[in-house]
C-alpha cells in the first residue's frame, strides 16, 4: 500500500459493520488498523452502522474537528448510501464529491463464505478508495428544468389513476393507448376479488374522469414511436393509427349494425365477435367508433388482376345481403356470372385461408351470388360523352373495356370474327362449363347499357384498322390468341393430330369432327383438361392426358384434375411425346418418361428427359394443347418475335398513339381475368387520353400485385371447404352444366370461413348509412411530438397463451376456456349475458374444474408466481356457484396463494360454499373416455397430493387460471423508453424495495402490472406512487443532476474529430475557427466513451477522470503489486 | 495472504447493469469466486484500453470488462464501442504473447447476478490453470521499464 | 442424403414389412441407407430395467460401430425403442462421465471407442419429414390415399426422449399428422396418440395390457378411423396381433388394421401392395384400402 504521501490530503476512512453482515464475514477492526498505514490516511475507524445519524455525524464532526479533506466510507453498494454519505460530507462543509465509496459488502461479505478472502478484498477495495479519493475534485450538480407535462404510457387502471392523480395537482397530462379504448384489462373482468364489487362499475366512473378532464390529452389507438432527451424535457414522438372515423362521430351504433364483417373480438377475447367498424364496449372511453383496415387490400382483392372486390362480396353473401353482393361484383366485373364459372380464381391461390386448411370457393360464391339474385343491371353513365371507341375483339378483354368506358359515358361499338360474341368464352370453354345461356345473358347485359356489337366483321378483311382510325376517337384492339402451337416434334402434321383449340371451337360452332376411340391429349393447362373431357362426351373410349411435370406443377385447376379423372380420363404425369408413328394417319405415339430438375423461371421445376424410357401407345387422336399464339393478321401494328403487338407496358398504347391492345394478342394466352385485366387498362388509358390527364400517374396497383397483410391463422378451426354439387356420372354423357353451383346452405357456410385478413371489406355501407357523415376512407395516421418533463410507464401484462402446454387442450378441446373468456363469459354484457355456458352456448355445465398455475410456477413456462391466479380462481368458483348452485366446481391447486386483506377470508368462505379443492398440478386433461361413464366428459387427471392418489375427474368445463406475461413488445419497449427489463421481460425498477417504481433512467417511471405481476390495488398503488413521484419533480422545478460530464481541454485537442461521431448524444460539435471540438454540456450525459478514445488525452471525464481511476487501480492492486510499479504508484 | 497462486481479476463493471448485477450476485447472497476487484465506470465505453494495461503492468492476472447487453446499453450503444476496442486489444495483447483469457468481455443486465458470479467463477479457474501473468518477465523483459503513458497518467 | 441405418432384431422378423416397406421408399425418397455392419440388440427394454451398465455398453457397440462406418454419422432407427436406447446411451454418456468411461472400457474389450455426440441418434419419421420434407413427398405421389380415414399412432417413446430434445412435442405430437395427409389421406386427430401401447406389459401382466391396448383402439375407432398407422413395430404387434384377445376379453368388435407409415407412403407412390408387405399384418388392411378412391371425399384438404 502507499506509505509516501505525495497528496497533502487528509482522508477519513470510515468502515461499516453493518451489523454482523459485514463484520460477520470481514475483520472490520483489523482492516480498520491496517487502512491507517496509508499516508493519506489521516483516521480510521470502523463503526456499527454507518448510515445511521451516529455514523453520519462521525463523518460531520471529524471533518470539522479534524480538518479532513476527503472522506471514504467502505459499507455497502454506493447505489445504497452513496447519497447519503454525499450529503453527510457536504453538512461536514466539504463538497460533496470529495467523497468515495468502498463496496465491501454487496461485493465482499455477501459473495464469499472466505472470511480470509473477504478481508483481503476489503482492503484492496478500502486502499483503491482512498488513492482515488485523495484526486477527487469539488464539483456542483447541474440545475435542469422540468416540463410540468407528463406522458404517460398505458390507458388501463394503473395509467388512469397517475394520469387522474396529476391531472388533479394542475398538471398537464398526455394519456396514450395503443388501444381504441382506454381501461385495459380491469374492463374486461367481471367481479373483483375478494370483496366482489362489479368491476366497471368502479372503472367507468374514473374512465369517463379521463375523458373529460381539462388537464388530460386523451391518445387512444396510438403509439409511442420514439424518445429523445432527458429528465425535466423529453421529446416524444406518438403515432395515431387511422381509425377512419372523426370527431364527428356520435356513437349511434347505424355503421356497426350494416357492417357485414365478423371477426374475433379482443376485448371479448375469442368468444366474442365484434365488426370492422366497432366500439370495444359500450362504455368505451373515447366514445367513438375505430374502422380497423389495412393499408393493403385483403389478399383476394390484391391477387385479382382486376381487384374484384371479392372479400367484399363474401361478407355480404354470409350475412345474406344477397342484392348488395351482386353490387359490388358488378361495379368491377362486366361479366359476374362467367367469371363464376369459368374463372381461374388466382383470388384462391393467395387466399390465407389455404394457409388454414383450403381457400375459401370464392369463384363458386360469386356464381351463387349471381344466379341467387338472378336479374341484375351494369353500372350505367351518369352522363354521355361525345367520343366514340371502337374495340376490335368481342371476348372478355374487349368486353371488360367496353364496361368501363360506357360507365364513363363514352361511345362503344365492338367488332369481332365470329358470329357470336364472347370469343373465347364462346368457342375456348366448353358448353358444360359455360352454357350458352349464361353468355348470352350477360352479353345482353352489355348490350343494355348501351354498348354496339358488330359481328362476322374480320378486321383487316371486313374493315382495315385505318378505316376504324377514322371513324372513332382512339381504338382497343383484343383480337386474342387463337393459333395452336405446334410441339415440334417428328410426325406432327398427319391425319389425326388435331389442334386443341380449333377442336373446342369446332365442337363449340357444332362444325363436324371425326373423333377415334383413343385419344392423347397433350398438355397440362385448363383447355387440355377441356379438351379431354369434351372429348370424352364425344364418345371416345380412352382419353389419356400426357403431361411432362408432375401433378404438382400442372396449371390445370385441381378441381378439374380431379373432375377428369373422376370421369375415368387417366393422366400420365411426368411423360411426353418424342414422335407420332403411322403413315399419314396416326397409329400410335412414342412417349418418354421425364424427372425434375432445376426450377425455370416461371419457377415450376424444369422436365428431364430420362434417357432410354420411351415406350409407344398405340392411338388414333392426338390432341395437342400446350398453348396457343396470337395472329394478328394484317394490323399494321408493330409486333415482337413472338408475333404479339408491342405496347407501352403500363398504357398498353401501341405504335399508333389513337390505338391501345391488350389480351391474348399482347400477352400471349392467359386466363380470362387476365384480359379482363388488360381492357380495364385500356379504358382506363382511354379515358385518361381524352380527359388529356397523365398517363402514367399512379397506375403501379393496377393489375395483381402482393399484399402485406399477415393474419393470426393460430388455432383456427379447420373448416371443410364447400365443394360444388355436380351432376352423377351418367348424366355426363353429354354437354349439360356440371356444376350445379352451391345451395344457399353451403354458400353461407362456405363465405362464414373467410378469415378477413384485411378487416374492412371495403363494401363502405357504413358510409351510407353515417348520417353526421363522420367516416372517412381518405384518413391518413399522422406522428404528433409531445414535449414533457417526465414519462410513466403502465403498459401492463399479457396473459399467458394456454395453447403452449398442449397437454391442457386449449384451441383442441371445445369446453376448455381460459380466464379471461370465463370471465367475459359471466359479465352480464358479455357474449353470452351473463350465462356460464359451454362453447355450444346452450349447455350449462354441472361439473366444472378450475386448474391453477396454468404458465406458472413451472420452469417449462414460467417460474414466478402470478400472484392474481389463485385468488381469481376462488372467485371463479364462487361466481360458479352463485350462477350455477348444483355445479360440482373442483380447484386444483398445488399451493394456496392467499396474502392480502380479506383474501384468505374468501378462501375460507369458499371451503364453506362446498368447493372441491385438490391440491396437485393437473398433468392431462383428454376428452378420451376409457369407461362409459366417461363418455362426453373432459377429463382431468391429476395427483391428489394430500392422499397420494391419481385421480380422474370428469367434469363438463374446464377454466385455465392462466398466469399474467410481460407484454410480448416489452423488450423493445424498454429500449424505447432506456429501462432495463429481467429475463421474463417484465421491466427492471431501480431498487426492488426502496424505489419500486423509479427506473435507472431518470424522469422515467413504471407502475403496474408491466413491472411484474399485481393485482389490482398494488398496480393502483403503484400508479399514484409513480404520480407523486413526478408531482413532486414537478413541485421542484428544476432537479440538481450528476455533474459528471465531459469536457474538452481546448489546448491539448488535435482538431482529430474522433470523438464527434462517436458521441450518441451528439453533444460534441466541432468549431471549424480555432479547429478544436467542444461538449454542449446540456446533451453529455457523462458516459465517457469519447474520454476514453481521445488519442490526445484532451477530454476530461467529471469524476472518472484517467488519473482517479488509474489511482484507483493501483491501490486496489497494493498487495499484488510488482517492485518498480510500486515506486510509481 | 498464503504462498499459493490465487489469481487476481479487475473487473470494470458498467455502473447500469454490470455493476448492478454484482450488487443483486450479493443481495442475494450467491456465493462465489473472491478473486474479482471490481472499478465502477458509468459506461463500459469509458474503458480506456491504458486502463487494461495498467491493471497488467500493476499485478492484475486477468481483467474482466461488463456492460449492459448489445441494445440495452443505458447510453445507446457505447458498449458497442466498447466490443470494437476489445477485440483491437485482445489482437494487441496476443501479439505480446498473453493468452486469449486474460482479457474477458461480459454483457450482464441488472438483473443477471447469477450470471456474472458464474462468469467470475469460470475466469478465475481459467487464469488458476494458467498461472501469474508475470508482465514484466512476459512483456517488458527482466530490467524493463513502465511504459511512458502509464507514468504520466 | 447419406444415413447409417440400424434394422434392429424386429425388422428382422415380426416387422418384416416395415423393413422391406422402407427400402421400397428410400430410393424415391433419396435416402441412402447404409446399415451398420455386425450390429448387435439394443437391449430392448429389459436389460435397462435390470442392470444399466450392461445395457449401455451393449448399445455403445452399435454407437460405436456406427461412428467407425463412414455415412453413419446420422444414424436411423425405425424402431421407436432402438432408437431412445440410442439417444439415450449417447445423452447419458455424454452427461455422466463415469458411465462414459466405464462403457468405453467395456468398448475397450472389443477394441472399439465412442466419444459420445459423434453419432447423432434420430427416428426414420423425423428424417422423413424434416429431411425430405413434406414438399417432396407431395411430388412422389402417384395415387393418393384419398377417402382413408388414417389415424397416426406415434406411441409414448418418440416423443419423449427422456431429458433430451424432442423433434415433436411430446404430449401431442403432429409429424405425422402432416405427412398423412401429403400423402392424401383423412387424418384422424385423437387424444390418445401417443399413449403407451402396453409394451411388454402383454408378458407380465396381460390384463394391464389388454385395457392400454384397447383404450387406444376404442379411442381411434370412437373418432372414426379406417386405419391406424404406426411407427414402431412393438405398438403395431400389440395393436395387431392382441386385437382379437382384446375383442375377447372385453366382448367388443374392433377390426382396426395396424400398418406401418411407410407402408402407407408406399402405397400412395404407386409401390404394388406385395412389395411393402401388405397382407402380412392380422387383421386385413384390405377393407380399409378398398375405400381409397380418386376424388378427394367432399371438403377433403385438396391443397
Amino acid at each position: 500500500m502507499n506509505n509516501s504521501k505525495e497528496q497533502n490530503e487528509k482522508v477519513g476512512v470510515y468502515i461499516c459493520r453493518c451489523g454482523s453482515n459485514i463484520a460477520g464475514i470481514i475483520d472490520v477492526e483489523g482492516v480498520a488498523k491496517w487502512a491507517e498505514g496509508n499516508a493519506n490516511v489521516e483516521v480510521s475507524r470502523e463503526n456499527q452502522f454507518m448510515c445511521s445519524s451516529t455514523g453520519q455525524e462521525l463523518i460531520e464532526n471529524d471533518i470539522k474537528e479534524i480538518g479532513l479533506t476527503r472522506v471514504v466510507v467502505a459499507s455497502c453498494s454506493p447505489h445504497m448510501h452513496e447519497k447519503t454519505f454525499r450529503e453527510a460530507t457536504e453538512r461536514g462543509g466539504l463538497n460533496p464529491y470529495l467523497f468515495e465509496m468502498a463496496n465491501i459488502r454487496e461485493h465482499g461479505s455477501w459473495a464469499t463464505n472466505d472470511k480470509e478472502a473477504a478481508t483481503q478484498k476489503a482492503k484492496s477495495l478500502i486502499n483503491a478508495a482512498v488513492e482515488r479519493v485523495v484526486h477527487h475534485q469539488p464539483l456542483d450538480k447541474i440545475p435542469v428544468d422540468i416540463n410540468p407535462a407528463t406522458l404517460v404510457v398505458g390507458g388501463g387502471i394503473t395509467g388512469i389513476t397517475a394520469a387522474l392523480e396529476l391531472a388533479e395537482g394542475g398538471n398537464k397530462v398526455y394519456l396514450v393507448d395503443k388501444e381504441p379504448s382506454i381501461g385495459g384489462h380491469m374492463a374486461q373482468i367481471d367481479k373483483t376479488f375478494p370483496t366482489l364489487d362489479c368491476s366497471a362499475c368502479i372503472l367507468t366512473p374514473k374512465m369517463s374522469d379521463v375523458g373529460n378532464h381539462p388537464n388530460i390529452e386523451l391518445m387512444t389507438y396510438s403509439e409511442v414511436e420514439s424518445v429523445d432527451g432527458y429528465i425535466g424535457n423529453f421529446s416524444v414522438a406518438v403515432t395515431k393509427k387511422t381509425s377512419y372515423v372523426n370527431d364527428k362521430c356520435t356513437a349511434c351504433s347505424d355503421c356497426e349494425e350494416i357492417c357485414p364483417v365478423s371477426v374475433s373480438s379482443e376485448f371479448d377475447v375469442g368468444i366474442g365477435t365484434r365488426t370492422a367498424i366497432y366500439r370495444p364496449f359500450p362504455q368505451a372511453i373515447p366514445n367513438t367508433y375505430t374502422l380497423s383496415k389495412t393499408t393493403d387490400d385483403s389478399q383476394c382483392v390484391a391477387g385479382c388482376p382486376i381487384h374484384q372486390n371479392a372479400h367484399g362480396y363474401i361478407s355480404l353473401i354470409a350475412q345474406g345481403k344477397y342484392e348488395e353482393a351482386v353490387g359490388l361484383i358488378v361495379a368491377d366485373n362486366p361479366l359476374p356470372g362467367i367469371c363464376g364459372r369459368a374463372c381461374a380464381h388466382l383470388c384462391e391461390d393467395v387466399c390465407d385461408r389455404g394457409n388454414v386448411d383450403e381457400p375459401i370457393s370464392i369463384a363458386y360464391l360469386k356464381r351463387f351470388a349471381m344466379d341467387k339474385v338472378g336479374d341484375y343491371e351494369l353500372q350505367r353513365p351518369e352522363n354521355e360523352q361525345k367520343q366514340r371507341v371502337g374495340i376490335v375483339g368481342a371476348g372478355p378483354s374487349g368486353l371488360a373495356c367496353a364496361y368501363d368506358l360506357r360507365k364513363n359515358g363514352y361511345q362503344v361499338k365492338i367488332f369481332d370474327a365470329l358470329p357470336t360474341a364472347g370469343g373465347m368464352l364462346t368457342v375456348g370453354i366448353p358448353e358444360y362449363r359455360l352454357p350458352k345461356e349464361q353468355l348470352e345473358k350477360e352479353i345482353g347485359k352489355i348490350k343494355d347499357i348501351g354498348v354496339e356489337f358488330k359481328l362476322n366483321t374480320k378486321i383487316g378483311q371486313d374493315i382495315t384498322l385505318k378505316e376504324l382510325e377514322k371513324q372513332f376517337d382512339a381504338v382497343y384492339v383484343a383480337t386474342g390468341a387463337h393459333e395452336e402451337r405446334k410441339i415440334g416434334i417428328p410426325g406432327e402434321n398427319q391425319d389425326g393430330v388435331l389442334s386443341g383449340i380449333k377442336f373446342l371451337r369446332d365442337v363449340r360452332l357444332g362444325n363436324k369432327i371425326n373423333l377415334g376411340e383413343n385419344i392423347i391429349v397433350v398438355g397440362g393447362g385448363d383447355s387440355a383438361i377441356d379438351t379431354a373431357r369434351t372429348a370424352k362426351r364425344l364418345g371416345a373410349k380412352n382419353v389419356t392426358i400426357v403431361y411432362r411435370r408432375s401433378r404438382k406443377e400442372m396449371p390445370a385447376a385441381f378441381y378439374e384434375i380431379e373432375e377428369a379423372m373422376y370421369e375415368g380420363i387417366s393422366i400420365e404425369f411426368l411423360t411426353n411425346p418424342v414422335s407420332v408413328n403411322g403413315n399419314n394417319k396416326v397409329q400410335e405415339v412414342t412417349l418418354q418418361r421425364m424427372k425434375l430438375g432445376t426450377p425455370d423461371d416461371s419457377g415450376r421445376r424444369r422436365p428431364i428427359p430420362i434417357e432410354g424410357s420411351e415406350f409407344d401407345v398405340p392411338c388414333d387422336n392426338i390432341i395437342i394443347t400446350i398453348g396457343q399464339r396470337p395472329d394478328i393478321g394484317p394490323l399494321l401494328l408493330k409486333t415482337n418475335k413472338w408475333g404479339s403487338v408491342e405496347v407501352d407496358q403500363v398504357t398498353l398504347q401501341t405504335s399508333r398513339k389513337k390505338v391501345f391492345a391488350g389480351g391474348d394478342c399482347v400477352v400471349g394466352p392467359d386466363t380470362i381475368v387476365g384480359a379482363m385485366a388488360q381492357g380495364k387498362t385500356a379504358a382506363e388509358s382511354i379515358h385518361r387520353m381524352f380527359q388529356k390527364l397523365d398517363m402514367y400517374e399512379g397506375r403501379e396497383k393496377e393489375g395483381a400485385y402482393y399484399s402485406n397483410i399477415k393474419v393470426d391463422l393460430d388455432g383456427r378451426v379447420i373448416a371443410k371447404r364447400a365443394r360444388i354439387p355436380t351432376i352423377p356420372l351418367e348424366e355426363r354423357d353429354g354437354f349439360k352444366e356440371v356444376n350445379l353451383g352451391f345451395t344457399e346452405e353451403q354458400a353461407q357456410r362456405e363465405a362464414n370461413r373467410c378469415l378477413h385478413c384485411s378487416i374492412c371489406c371495403d363494401c363502405h355501407l357504413c358510409e351510407t348509412v353515417c348520417q353526421p357523415n363522420a367516416i372517412d376512407y381518405s384518413m391518413e395516421e399522422e406522428t404528433v411530438f409531445l414535449s414533457v418533463g417526465n414519462i410513466i410507464v403502465a403498459t401492463g401484462y399479457q396473459l399467458f397463451d394456454s395453447r403452449r402446454i398442449p397437454q391442457y387442450g386449449y384451441g383442441r378441446l371445445d369446453n376448455v376456456f381460459t380466464s379471461f373468456e370465463f370471465e367475459r363469459m359471466i359479465t352480464a354484457s358479455g357474449p353470452t349475458e351473463g350465462h356460464i355456458v359451454l362453447r355450444d352456448r346452450k349447455t350449462e355445465p354441472k361439473r366444472v374444474a378450475i386448474v391453477h398455475c396454468v404458465g406458472s410456477r413451472d420452469l417449462n413456462y414460467n417460474e414466478y408466481c402470478s400472484k392474481v391466479c389463485c385468488m381469481y380462481s376462488i372467485k371463479f368458483a364462487h361466481l360458479v356457484h352463485e350462477h350455477l348452485p348444483n355445479a360440482e366446481v373442483y380447484n386444483l391447486y398445488i399451493d394456496m396463494r392467499t396474502p392480502g386483506k380479506g383474501y384468505e377470508e374468501f378462501y375460507h368462505r369458499l371451503l364453506e360454499e362446498g368447493t372441491h379443492f385438490i391440491r396437485g398440478r393437473v398433468a392431462e386433461i383428454s376428452d378420451a373416455a376409457s369407461q362409459p361413464e366417461e363418455e362426453g366428459k373432459l377429463m382431468v387427471q391429476v395427483e391428489n397430493t394430500l392422499i397420494g392418489k391419481q385421480q380422474r375427474i370428469p367434469v363438463d368445463m374446464v377454466i385455465l387460471s392462466a398466469g399474467m406475461e410481460a407484454q410480448a413488445d416489452s423488450a423493445e419497449v424498454s429500449h424505447l423508453f432506456k429501462m432495463g427489463c429481467d429475463s421474463s421481460g417484465f421491466f427492471n425498477e431501480r431498487h426492488p424495495k426502496l424505489a419500486p417504481v423509479a427506473t435507472m433512467t431518470e424522469g422515467v417511471f413504471i407502475a403496474g402490472a408491466c413491472q411484474g405481476p399485481k393485482d389490482i390495488p398494488d398496480s393502483v398503488a403503484q400508479g399514484g406512487a409513480a404520480a407523486s413521484q413526478v408531482a413532486s419533480l414537478i413541485g421542484q422545478g428544476t432537479v440538481m443532476m450528476e455533474p459528471v460530464r465531459a469536457s474538452i481541454r481546448e489546448d491539448d485537442c488535435s482538431g482529430c474529430r474522433i470523438c464527434n461521431n462517436l458521441c450518441p448524444y451528439s453533444a460534441i460539435e466541432f468549431i471549424v475557427d480555432d479547429e478544436v471540438s467542444e461538449v454542449i454540456t446540456a446533451l453529455c450525459q457523462g458516459c465517457g466513451t469519447c474520454v476514453a478514445a481521445c488519442p490526445s488525452n484532451a477530454i476530461d471525464g467529471a469524476h472518472f477522470t484517467n488519473i482517479q481511476v488509474i489511482s484507483q487501480l493501483q491501490g486496489m492492486l497494493w498487495d499484488v503489486q510488482p517492485e518498480p510499479e510500486k515506486a510509481n504508484a | 495472504m498464503s504462498d499459493h497462486y490465487e489469481p487476481v481479476i479487475v473487473g470494470f463493471l458498467c455502473n447500469w447493469c454490470s455493476y448492478r448485477a454484482a450488487d443483486l450476485a450479493g443481495t442475494s447472497r450467491i456465493k462465489y469466486a473472491p478473486n474479482m476487484r471490481a472499478i465502477r465506470v458509468m459506461c463500459s465505453g469509458r474503458v480506456d484500453p491504458q486502463f487494461v494495461l495498467t491493471a497488467f503492468i500493476n499485478g492484475a492476472d486477468g481483467v474482466l470488462i461488463a456492460g449492459c447487453h448489445p441494445g440495452e446499453c443505458h447510453y445507446v450503444n457505447g458498449n458497442i464501442k466498447t466490443m470494437r476496442r476489445f477485440l483491437l486489444l485482445k489482437k494487441t495483447l496476443t501479439q505480446w504473447g498473453i493468452e486469449d483469457e486474460r482479457v474477458q468481455l461480459l454483457w450482464a443486465s441488472a438483473s443477471e447476478g447469477i450470471h456474472l458470479a458464474e462468469k467470475v467463477n469460470a475466469m478465475t479457474e481459467e487464469l488458476r490453470a494458467l498461472g501469474p501473468l508475470r508482465w514484466h518477465e512476459k512483456v517488458l523483459g527482466e530490467n524493463g521499464k513502465v511504459p511512458v503513458a502509464v507514468k504520466e497518467a | 442424403m447419406k444415413y447409417g441405418y440400424y434394422p434392429g432384431c424386429s425388422m428382422e422378423k415380426n416387422a418384416r414389412s416395415y423393413h422391406t416397406s422402407l427400402m421400397s421408399i428410400a430410393e424415391p425418397l433419396g435416402l441412402e441407407l447404409n446399415e451398420i455392419e455386425d450390429w448387435n440388440c439394443c437391449g430392448a427394454t429389459e436389460y435397462f430395467s435390470i442392470d444399466a451398465l450392461p445395457a449401455y455398453a451393449l448399445v455403445g457397440r452399435n454407437l460405436a460401430l456406427a461412428s467407425e462406418q463412414n455415412g453413419a454419422e446420422r444414424l436411423i432407427a425405425p424402431c421407436s425403442a432402438c432408437f431412445l436406447n440410442l439417444k439415450k446411451t449417447d445423452h447419458v454418456m455424454g452427461e455422466y462421465p463415469e458411465v462414459n468411461q466405464k462403457v468405453n472400457t467395456a468398448l475397450k474389450a472389443g477394441g472399439l471407442n465412442y466419444q459420445p455426440g459423434s453419432v447423432s441418434v434420430h427416428h426414420i419419421l423425423e428424417i422423413i419429414v424434416k429431411d425430405v420434407g413434406l414438399e417432396a413427398i407431395e411430388e412422389k405421389v402417384q395415387k393418393p390415399l384419398h377417402g382413408l380415414k388414417v389415424a397416426p399412432y406415434y406411441g409414448c417413446l418418440i416423443p419423449r426422449p427422456a431429458d433430451m430434445e424432442s423433434f415433436d412435442d411430446p404430449e401431442h405430437p403432429t409429424s405425422m399428422d402432416g405427412l398423412l395427409r401429403s400423402l392424401g389421406a383423412t387424418v384422424i386427430n385423437y387424444p390418445l396418440k401417443a399413449q403407451c401401447c402396453g409394451g411388454h406389459l402383454t408378458q407380465i401382466s396381460e390384463e394391464t395390457a389388454l385395457e392400454l391396448i384397447r383404450r387406444l383402439l376404442k379411442n381411434a375407432a370412437d373418432n372414426g378411423a379406417d386405419i391406424i398407422s404406426t411407427i414402431c413395430p412393438m405398438c403395431q404387434l400389440n395393436l395387431d396381433a392382441y386385437q382379437d384377445s382384446v375383442n375377447a376379453h372385453f366382448k367388443t368388435k374392433y377390426k382396426i388394421p395396424i400398418v406401418y407409415f411407410t407402408q402407407l407412403i408406399g402405397l400412395a407412390f404407386g409401390v404394388p401392395e406385395k412389395e411393402l408387405g401388405i397382407g402380412k399384418e392380422i387383421v386385413s388392411a384390405q377393407p380399409a384400402l378398398a375405400k381409397i378412391t380418386n376424388k378427394a371425399p367432399e371438403g377433403e384438404l385438396a391443397y
